[in-house]
């Protein structure tokens, strides 16, 4: 069994859990480096960031609330998110395996 | 004639629930720093009295014309989209509209959220019943055989959300977040022992709009969804909504139709949903490349404000965009005066109430905040905290009271 660590918390914004390669975004320009089943990591997103989300299993953003934009998006496409948590993007590294849980806004590092 | 008694009392509840909304939409983005591609508060100060002359003159045209309110709401359809307008209340450029008709707007809209709402204006019960329980019924009879089962098509419903999500992207570049104005979440409705809740996203082929989005796969989106009865699902005035669980989660079965045509087959829908992609990707690139030509993303934003209204304009035999150059040209004139508020970041609490007060009094409050004053808002704060205890979901921070003492 691979050692998970508890490494961030967040608002839970979309319920359910998920388990992928974390993919730092921080612009638009970069949705290109997604690749299907990543887990998108980024400040907020905002609409120009749909050609990531559509490949991403769960979205772990810095800021928002529960009527922000990844939010809402990923409820309705039912994939876990987890907002706020202030600081994913410094903590995370893309290709660190995550697991995330949006029921509860917590992030796993899998080791 | 559609009466409304104690009128006066109507038209405070509608402040008051737009003042409550645009207060949690603010609490939800932060500091305005997540707004895209600009702070609301920018586009609505510029367009609001054009707006509102203008819904003023159509209203009056068609009146004169002998519409009745009931047909004047038949050509608007969705209540939704007059709540939207909502927003523009708070604008300072208001001032430029007379009171007298800003009066006649405040009672007509109530009036018309009455009729597209069965009576729930506000969405006190939390839903939007855009329909009756008799229309619902004989939806469901008609079109049971286009019904798609979860269980025994799950590629389906998965593809069903992925489309819907990319629906709503789409609008939210459209409209600039203010998807509202094109989408019509309605519902939830009893039915037997299930719960139906409708997804409809209206004039999407908006080429006259934007000339890049002409060729969009479908102009009218809807998707009727059953539920089980446990399903939790509430509607905001202004149209957002909160699930527990999820949609893609919980739906058992649903009727898809595209421009009124039933989608029943997986190949189809896939085909749809490459089709939505490229449409929605090509439209990402535009604006991505044009996110630095500010007069560009602000005409765009201009234009979305009257796009939505031209059911109204072509019913009186008038083009929607004949107003624009007049928009532009004060936008032009205006745009560096536009003071954007930001209540929660470094504003202190009583400038804060401040605003708040301005939001909810139409801009016309001119006393200094005392005591009264911040006992009113712990009422209110009292009353959001009862909305969201009685509410199923998580009230992390709907609080004025936190919001304050967090400066």
């Amino acid at each position: 069994m691979p050692k998970q660590k508890i490494i961030l918390k967040g608002i839970p914004a979309s319920p359910g859990i998920a388990k992928g390669k974390a993919k730092i975004i921080l612009d638009p320009s970069e949705n290109h480096k997604m690749r299907e089943g990543d887990i998108l990591v980024t400040e907020m997103t905002n609409p120009l960031f749909v050609p990531a989300i559509q490949k991403a299993k769960a979205i772990i953003t810095n800021v928002g609330g529960l009527t922000s934009h990844a939010a809402i998006i990923s409820r309705e496409l039912g994939i876990p998110c987890v907002v706020a948590t202030r600081k994913a993007t410094k903590i995370l590294k893309d290709g660190d395996r995550v697991k995330i849980d949006g029921t509860k806004g917590e992030i796993f590092l899998i080791k | 004639m559609f009466e409304i008694k104690n009128l006066e009392r109507e038209i405070n509840k509608l402040f008051y629930t737009t003042g409550i909304l645009i207060y949690e939409t603010d609490m939800q983005h932060g500091d305005g720093r997540n707004y895209w591609p600009f702070h609301p508060v920018l586009l609505d100060s510029l367009v609001a009295p054009f707006v509102f002359e203008e819904l003023y003159r159509l209203f009056r045209t068609l009146e004169r014309r002998r519409y009745s309110l009931e047909k004047i709401a038949g050509i608007i359809k969705s209540p939704t989209k007059i709540a939207n307008y909502q927003y523009l209340w708070p604008s300072s450029t208001l001032k430029l509209v007379s009171s007298e008709k800003k009066k006649y707007l405040a009672e007509i809209f109530v009036k018309l959220l009455k009729i597209l709402r069965n009576k729930e204006a506000y969405c006190e019960k939390f839903r939007n019943p855009v329909r009756n329980d008799k229309e619902v019924k004989k939806y469901i009879r008609e079109n049971k055989k286009y019904l798609i089962e979860k269980n025994k098509k799950p590629e389906m419903a998965k593809i069903l959300a992925k489309l819907e999500g990319l629906v709503m992207s789409y609008c939210e570049i459209l409209y600039y977040y203010m998807l509202d104005l094109s989408r019509l979440f309605h519902g939830p409705y009893q039915y037997q022992d299930k719960v139906i809740f409708a997804k409809e996203f209206l004039d999407l082929k908006a080429g006259k709009m934007w000339d890049l989005v002409k060729d969009f796969p479908f102009d009218h989106f809807q998707e009727v969804g059953i539920y089980p009865k446990e399903m939790q699902i509430q509607v905001f005035f202004m149209g957002h909504s909160h699930t527990k669980p999820s949609f893609p989660e919980a739906i058992e079965s649903f009727v898809l139709k595209l421009d009124g045509k039933p989608i029943t087959n997986l190949r189809e829908m896939k085909q749809y949903y490459r089709n939505t992609s490229k449409a929605v990707n090509k439209l990402v690139k535009y604006v991505s490349a044009n996110m630095k030509n500010e007069e560009f993303l602000l005409k765009r934003g201009l234009d979305l404000f009257f796009y939505p209204l031209k059911s109204l304009y072509e019913e009186v035999g008038e083009d929607w965009r004949k107003i624009l150059p007049k928009v532009y040209e004060f936008a032009e004139k205006n745009k560096s005066k536009i003071r954007i508020p930001n209540p929660w970041g470094d504003w202190d609490v009583y400038k804060a109430a401040r605003f708040l007060f301005k939001v909810i009094y139409r801009n016309n409050y001119r006393r200094p905040i005392g005591k009264k004053e911040i006992e009113f808002i712990k009422e209110i704060e009292k009353n959001s905290r009862k909305i969201y205890e009685q509410s199923p979901f998580p009230s992390e921070s709907y609080s004025i009271i936190s919001a304050l003492s967090y400066l």
